[in-house]
């Protein structure tokens, strides 16, 4: 075949900034799904009446987090189409990283539960309130505010966890930018594009999440 | 009004309470003195069913407590408790904290439920704190929330763990004057306090508890003039 | 479900797979240590007084730290033939692991240093200590103890993450997969059987950083 470089024009830039575009929409996907995901995944870790709960979530949670993403996407997306499932190659991709938030993000909601003292659950329960009385009004306004500074953390794990999805051959920003790096003169312009683009997104997630905490840390 | 009968405890395998039993009429005040680990704040907690007793009874106005049955709510209803460490839910403003159970458990609407809260507020000096939140309040102000959180479900019983046990010397005084001025009101009270001159000064009776059981009691006069109990006669040498 | 699982064949392999997973370690555990001394320098950089050494410092950790490992393997892949350095995969895959664990063990121990209260360094040195002295037994010990579970931590987020560099043909355990895959096509029951070795390890780690560090850091463990 012949190799034909060309030079690295605005249409390269284009591209590499559609993939972009879809490493959000993974992201987007990952998130809207995963998070209710994490929501069972935590309340399940903390169930206090229906105690046998607990170990499948914490199972579930350590294998997550304890194997490489890598291999959860080799699995997930060859194993589906073992089970004869033909999805469309966008779900395909989206369902390991949506097994791997609702792991992290999991833990972060347990964290959030847990973070509501003692007492105050005392408190609740001596005024009279229901179980669901008291997850709703004095379990989660404080397990939510923990919540989030270390989930806006997360958000800038997950984009870079999507760079995997490169390794299916599925075009997002990384896939693109090999792409665009075999057929063009510029592999260093192209990947250090990428890898500003990337440092856009991340870069003001990483900000807010240290400033969250930061705000955190002095109102309670 | 509050019935105990030889009430048991044990926490795994220790045996906090042993076998604890008495009676609190309408409108009485009790203070229940003793050392720490004497089981005077377990026997509190097992009043609202917090902790559940392993064997006796114990009724409020009648209906027993059931700490495992879910209809020990009813009795939380009627039952007011503050604790030591105030406990107020820090999302929430003062007038909040106090409103929050008014709607969600008593199910008052919205302008009822403000309403009392303003006036509980009101009744425990607070009324210029109403949209503050807890961490801008001294330790004095959250306890005087608290309490105001509990008056505001009209309990027929207040239970009070070591509420001024937290605070430093000079706040604890204002949260005493609050609590002598719901005794006069006819309150009934059980008080779990270190404070000697609130007991003598506003108890009915005093229970001395010691190492899970109450070892004396008697009226102010008697328990800190004319102690018997060996126990109790350290006590009150160590505390005075 | 016409999909007959073939589980002999990782399992015919599995010397392969256990000199991967050597390789893995060997991979990671390089890239902890020389990444230590990078990190040390780099948190230091930062806390100290030169504005210029901040932000330098500041800006490494940055970087790397809000860009995909892969995209930093590229880089390094690609970008050192470009200036004349031809290296195997193998190296490659050890010098881009090692600057993106340098960075992120950087920001563990600085915030080691900091959570040291400035009162116990003013206490040491008001009882006539040596700089010298207030760092070696006021400082460095609390900073070890209270950095040791991150780092291990990181250390098993570096392998599980070393994964990543089988796509330059680093040969290490997830490479072995690969290429006993493009033999057989038993892509599912062949990673399956390495995730398993995967999650083995980093469970070992685990439980062995926390028994390690119990006994050697015995006061107040993992409650700072």
């Amino acid at each position: 075949m012949p190799e034909i470089f060309t030079a690295f024009t605005y249409k390269d830039v284009l591209f590499l900034l559609q993939g972009a575009l879809v490493t959000i929409a993974l992201c987007a996907m990952a998130i809207s799904c995963g998070l209710p995901f994490a929501l069972v995944i935590g309340l399940m870790r903390t169930a206090k009446r229906l105690r046998f709960l607990r170990w499948p979530a914490a199972v579930y949670v350590e294998i997550f987090r304890g194997t490489p993403l890598l291999m959860q996407l080799f699995i997930a997306y060859f194993g589906l189409s073992i089970i004869g499932l033909n999805l469309p190659r966008f779900v395909a991709v989206s369902m390991p990283l949506i097994l791997y938030t609702g792991a992290y993000m999991g833990e972060f909601v347990r964290a959030g539960i847990e973070a509501t003292h003692r007492g105050q659950r005392e408190a609740g329960l001596s005024l009279g309130m229901t179980q669901y009385q008291l997850l709703r009004y004095v379990v989660a306004p404080t397990a939510v505010r923990v919540m989030i500074p270390p989930s806006v953390g997360f958000l800038v794990q997950l984009v870079k966890g999507t760079s995997l999805a490169y390794v299916v051959g599925y075009i997002e920003l990384t896939r693109a930018g090999y792409i665009v790096s075999q057929s063009t003169y510029a592999t260093m312009l192209v990947f250090t594009l990428v890898g500003a683009i990337y440092f856009g997104i991340c870069y003001p997630l990483s900000l807010a999440s240290q400033r969250l905490e930061f705000r955190l840390r002095r109102h309670a | 009004m509050l019935e105990l009968e030889n009430v048991h405890k044990y926490f795994g395998s220790l045996h906090v309470l042993k076998g604890v039993s008495f009676e609190v009429r309408k409108g009485e005040v009790v203070v229940v003195i003793g050392r720490s680990g004497s089981g005077k704040s377990t026997i509190l907690r097992c009043i609202n069913g917090l902790e559940p007793i392993q064997q006796g009874r114990i009724e409020v106005e009648g209906e027993l407590v059931d700490a495992h049955s879910k209809r020990v709510r009813h009795i939380r209803e009627k039952v007011g408790f503050v604790f030591q460490s105030f406990n107020l839910f820090p999302y929430y403003t003062a007038l909040e904290n106090v409103s929050l159970a008014l709607k969600i458990v008593k199910k008052n609407p919205v302008a009822d439920a403000q309403r009392i809260a303003k006036e509980m507020l009101g009744r425990v000096g607070l009324s210029d704190k109403l949209d503050a939140y807890p961490d801008r309040l001294s330790g004095g102000q959250q306890q005087r929330v608290a309490i105001a959180r509990a008056l505001a479900m009209s309990p027929d019983l207040m239970l009070f763990d070591e509420v001024t046990s937290a605070l430093d010397p000079e706040l604890v005084g204002e949260v005493l004057k609050v609590m002598q001025d719901l005794a006069e009101g006819g309150m009934t009270m059980i008080v779990v306090t270190h404070e000697m001159g609130f007991a003598r000064a506003v108890g009915d009776r005093v229970l001395f508890f010691d190492e899970g059981e109450i070892a004396e009691q008697g009226t102010p006069e008697q328990i800190f003039n004319h102690p018997q109990h060996e126990h109790l006669r350290t006590f009150i040498q160590s505390i005075l | 479900m016409t999909y007959k699982f073939h589980w002999e064949v990782p399992l015919q392999d599995l010397p392969a797979f256990l000199w991967g997973a050597l390789a893995t370690l060997e991979i990671s555990g390089l890239a902890v240590l020389i990444g230590l001394f990078i990190a040390i320098a780099c948190a230091l950089a930062r806390l100290s007084k030169m504005a210029a050494l901040r932000r330098i410092a500041g800006a490494y950790v940055e970087v790397i730290r809000n860009t995909p490992l892969l995209v930093q393997i590229f880089y390094v892949y690609f970008g050192l033939p470009a200036v004349g350095i031809n290296l195997s995969a193998f190296t490659v895959a050890i010098i881009a692991l090692t600057i993106n664990c340098g960075a992120y063990c950087s920001e563990i121990i600085r915030a080691g240093i900091q959570s040291i209260h400035r009162g116990q360094t003013e206490a040491g040195l008001s009882l006539g200590m040596t700089p010298w002295q207030v760092f070696r037994y006021v400082i460095l010990m609390p900073t070890l103890r209270v950095v040791w579970p991150p780092l291990a931590s990181q250390f098993i987020a570096t392998m599980l993450g070393s994964s990543v560099v089988s796509q330059i043909s680093a040969e290490e355990l997830t490479y072995a997969g690969m290429l006993l895959e493009s033999r057989t096509y038993r892509t599912f029951e062949i990673f399956f059987a390495i995730t398993i070795i995967y999650f083995t390890m980093s469970q070992v780690f685990s439980l062995a950083s926390n028994l390690t560090g119990r006994r050697v850091f015995r006061q107040a463990w993992g409650q700072l």
